[in-house]
């Protein structure tokens, strides 16, 4: 089920929200959350739940006897046996098509090859568990008794598909003694909504732009020969509206799932910074996607060493973090490739170029240079494709300048909202009306009527943007 | 003035419960009226196809998903969430705010609605037979998906709430009340790839080799099974971009050259073929109104060219438009480019008009539709039909009682015992009526629908079967040239 679909927001969500609501208490509470999570998952495939309800046992025994061992030795191996479960389930459902297709073109065997479908969220909610049982270990949190409750955590529908990758111990808290606060609610209805019209109105906007350029008609797949068709223009515009695309839709799930945790007493981290407000790739990746970063972080830098090593072996600890980053988005070589872009320029900034010395503005400038070129690799699976889209952006494909589509001048100012929408131009603006408003009666009235009208708003422009697009996934479903 | 700390939090807090309000009745009330189900729509006259169905409930759909969420074809996505949206009610009303909005996104007067890419046009004849081989494609095999239910229901409604019923102006039959055949379905053939310019939509045309190769094939094994038995005539009428825009903005939206395509597909048939051309006529012809600017059609007089082009094949004299005693004249036409495009509001503007000729040798024919019913039955029809009462999206139905799967016409002034037979799509309903004052009988079939109406009266669903049973002399492929790929050519086309 997709947050952006009139299903879930007519049927699931409204009916989550008032059954939750009406619980007397924690316990009932935690029970309608379970049931509703358990539902969502399900529609996604029987098959799918029955992984995820056993690698949530595993987790949740695994992490049992690790708080019950008293000999270290024996809480490390219990440990590395459930490490060891989790990844290779996760290695078998993502990467086993992808490295029998590898095997196959330099063997040429096996010839047939399993289509294996990726259970959906396998990525995020494997990850939410590895940090719990690693956590148990270290002492980092506490373990959780009851099984449900642990199901709860990982199958809990706010997050479990496309994140954020929540940490146990962040909510722990939540899940046992979580109360609903008047402003918190608020807070998560605003949320909510500017989510959902983020990728409602936002993203799938800038994806018909994305398709338009490249000439895709409606249920055509993309091919070698309308990437190399495409016209210089037409492959920046490609680049540019994939670029605010791929942020307005992730960033829209992460909102959402946020505000409506805000709505029933969850409180989750932030998962993006106004990544592209970075002025080098080491900011851009403190803003983007921050809950997978600080995983690596947490789980593989850090324990590798992190940076408190040589210098060699600093680097050998990024591209190992950077090559599992890209393989974590998809088992395709671009994502690998992508995966290994950072890392270089990550090193460089490194050790190669103080980026302080750099005045700010042409600092910005270049980090998104480096960051849209990246998603240019993040956007063509297929490496034909991705070599025709790279030398398009620079005319090696024969091409004229100007292209054959419309669809730059068609969308020209919805492109300009959205590039405003990817800065804090409106979080600046809402603060500021906020402090106007506690000076000031009129501006309070002001502050109050925009603050109540805009969610209801948006929540219609969003019905209506999706009633002529039934079918809209997000992009990180894939992941 | 500075508000108290209490006024500040006496007036956020009631802000508070006034935006919960709002914001959880908007849901409470979309979700009322996702419960409305008799409100629900089955089909949409605005895209002309039949919406999403509820799915069935089996344990393997269950298991693997596709019970909720099915996007197995991309055009087609199925489930129970696809199902929700697709018939919610009023989604056509939220459809059109939505392009109303979207109409602000930037300059729409000119804009690509879906597009795709073209195939090179080769030069000179192929060998059909080895490509075919060498493709490893057996001819045989249907290329579409199969059609789904009834596609030759009358429609008698207009956005899918107000029923409209309309009586003819002359009833020659009391039964029947509906538009004709029209076509709501999946199998409909229409253009969907449209370029838009100022409030005028042009249908554009890709070139696909292996289709035009198909079609080749096809018509040549129909003429020599008619050998010695009628003489077939091809007519491929170009859809309007390589007929109305100029070569330059014909490359800038990557439409192929339709002239040229043509050429290279009458190439390669069989010489026994006697083939119409006529892109470069209508391009002549091209500062009239021979295209609709909402339609995808063309106007009767487009038809009227292209039936003069016929005539010099045929070697007869046509007829001077100013033969024709009677016309009419409907106002107000919006077509299928107007919904295609999400009711383009500068289509709205100027809407189209409807010209049409009633032939003087009769006006009556008959025709089968399964007009409530599961069964097709015959009804009698007038050629040209005053449609004035009709939903303004409907008013192309005038000509040759839309789109039947079988009609015919006896023309009473003409004793000559001459037959023709016209294997159509709803390109071919303009050009039928000049036929009439030439021909003591005028059969014409649709192919999209003539096999299931064989398979009802128990006939032989081929071409060369209609033509031994009814002695017809000539018979005439008319349709357009961007739909030539159809499966459905590949049953009668025998």
């Amino acid at each position: 089920m997709v947050f952006s679909s009139l299903f879930f927001l007519f049927v699931f969500f409204i009916a989550n929200y008032i059954a939750q609501a009406l619980m007397p208490d924690i316990r009932k509470k935690n029970i309608v959350m379970l049931a509703f999570s358990l539902v969502f998952y399900s529609c996604a495939g029987l098959g799918c739940l029955a992984i995820m309800l056993g690698l949530t046992f595993v987790c949740w025994y695994g992490a049992l006897l690790i708080s019950r061992r008293k000999i270290q030795r024996e809480k490390k191996n219990i440990l590395i046996g459930c490490v060891a479960v989790v990844l290779l389930v996760l290695g078998i459902f993502k990467y086993t098509g992808f490295f029998l297709r590898n095997f196959q073109t330099l063997f040429g065997v096996p010839e047939v090859i399993p289509n294996i479908i990726l259970p959906i969220g396998i990525s995020f909610y494997s990850f939410q568990l590895l940090s719990y049982v690693i956590d148990v270990y270290r002492g980092d949190a506490e373990v959780q008794e009851k099984y449900w409750l642990l199901l709860l955590y990982a199958s809990l529908f706010h997050q479990c598909i496309a994140g954020p990758i929540v940490r146990y111990r962040d909510v722990n808290h939540d899940i046992l003694h979580r109360k609903v606060k008047m402003a918190e609610l608020s807070r998560g209805i605003t949320r909510f909504a500017v989510g959902l019209a983020k990728k409602a109105i936002l993203a799938n906007g800038c994806a018909a732009v994305v398709n338009g350029a490249l000439g895709l008609g409606k249920g055509d797949p993309l091919t070698t020969a309308l990437v190399e068709g495409t016209s210089v223009i037409g492959m920046w515009l490609v680049m540019i509206a994939f670029t605010l695309q791929i942020y307005l839709d992730f960033s829209a799930y992460s909102d959402m799932a946020i505000g409506m945790g805000l709505m029933c007493g969850f409180h989750y981290k932030e998962n993006f910074n106004y990544p592209y407000t970075a002025d080098s790739v080491t900011d851009f990746w403190r803003r983007w996607h921050i809950s997978l970063s600080t995983f690596f972080r947490d789980y593989v830098y850090i324990p590798l060493g992190g940076n408190r090593c040589s210098k060699s072996r600093h680097i050998l600890n990024l591209l190992v973090v950077w090559g599992l980053t890209g393989m974590w988005h998809g088992a395709s070589w671009n994502y690998i490739l992508w995966g290994l872009y950072y890392f270089v320029f990550l090193v460089i900034e490194k050790y190669k170029v103080d980026t302080g010395r750099i005045a700010k503005p042409l600092r910005h400038m270049i980090t998104m240079l480096i960051v849209m070129f990246g998603w240019v690799i993040f956007k063509f699976e297929d490496i034909g494709q991705l070599w025709a889209a790279l030398k398009g952006l620079f005319g090696l494909n024969g091409n004229p300048l100007t292209g054959n589509s419309t669809v730059f001048a068609n969308n020209a100012y919805f492109l300009i909202f959205c590039i405003f929408a990817v800065t804090p131009i409106s979080k600046h603006i809402g603060s500021m009306l906020k402090n106007l408003s506690r000076q000031n009666l009129v501006w309070l009235h002001v502050y109050n009527v925009l603050d109540a009208a805009l969610p209801v708003l948006l929540l219609f422009l969003s019905t209506m943007a999706l009633a002529g697009n039934s079918f809209n996934p997000f992009l990180y479903f894939q992941f | 003035m500075k508000p108290t700390k209490q006024e500040y939090q006496e007036s956020r807090f009631l802000t508070i419960q006034i935006k919960q309000l709002l914001f959880f009745g908007l849901l409470a009330i979309g979700c009322l009226i996702g419960l409305l189900w008799f409100f629900r729509p089955t089909d949409s006259q605005l895209e002309k196809r039949n919406l999403t169905e509820f799915p069935k409930l089996t344990l393997e759909g269950l298991m693997d998903g596709t019970f909720f969420n099915d996007e197995s074809d991309p055009l087609h996505p199925r489930g129970l969430s696809t199902w929700y949206a697709d018939t919610y009610p009023f989604r056509e009303q939220l459809i059109d705010l939505n392009t109303k909005l979207q109409s602000h996104y930037g300059d729409r007067s000119e804009r690509l609605v879906n597009g795709g890419t073209a195939d090179e046009i080769p030069t000179g004849t192929v060998d059909l037979e080895a490509l075919a081989a060498q493709a490893g494609k057996d001819t045989t095999e249907a290329s579409e998906p199969p059609a789904s239910t009834n596609p030759s229901q009358p429609v008698h409604t207009d956005n899918g709430s107000t029923p409209v019923t309309t009586e003819p102006a002359t009833p020659e039959t009391t039964e029947y009340s509906g538009h004709g055949a029209a076509d709501v379905d999946g199998d409909a053939t229409q253009v969907d790839d449209i370029y838009l310019l100022n409030g005028a939509g042009y249908g554009v045309y890709y070139f696909n080799q292996s289709d035009s190769e198909d079609y080749c094939r096809k018509t040549n094994q129909l003429a020599k099974n008619l050998e010695g038995k009628a003489q077939l005539y091809c007519m491929l009428c170009p859809i309007s971009a390589g007929v109305m825009l100029s070569e330059e903005t014909r490359n800038k939206i990557g439409c192929s050259d339709e002239a040229k395509a043509a050429e290279w597909i009458y190439q390669n048939m069989d010489a026994s073929v006697k083939t119409v051309s006529m892109v470069n006529t209508l391009k002549a012809h091209n500062d009239e109104y021979i295209f609709f600017r909402t339609d995808h059609h063309w106007t009767a007089l487009g038809a009227y060219y292209a039936y003069r082009e016929w005539c010099k094949v045929k070697g007869i004299t046509p007829h001077e438009l100013d033969f024709f005693e009677k016309t009419y004249t409907f106002e107000g036409f919006l077509g299928t480019f107007y919904s295609k495009s999400g009711k383009d509001p500068s289509m709205a503007k100027n809407p189209d008009t409807v010209y049409a000729y009633v032939p003087n040798g009769t006006n009556s024919m008959t025709f089968y539709t399964k007009y409530n019913s599961d069964h097709y039955n015959e009804y009698s029809w007038r050629i040209v039909n005053d449609v004035s009462s009709y939903p303004r999206s409907e008013l192309y139905g005038t000509f040759a009682g839309g789109d039947p799967p079988y009609a015919h016409a006896h023309n009473e002034e003409i004793t000559d015992g001459s037959s023709v037979l016209v294997i159509k799509d709803s390109y071919a309903n303009a050009f039928i009526p000049f036929l009439i004052d030439h021909y003591e009988h005028v059969y014409w079939v649709d192919f999209r629908y003539y096999a299931k109406w064989c398979n009802q009266m128990g006939y032989t669903p081929t071409i060369s079967a209609l033509v031994e049973r009814e002695g017809i002399q000539d018979v005439i492929l008319c349709q357009n040239i961007s739909f030539i790929g159809s499966s459905k050519l590949q049953d009668i086309m025998k």
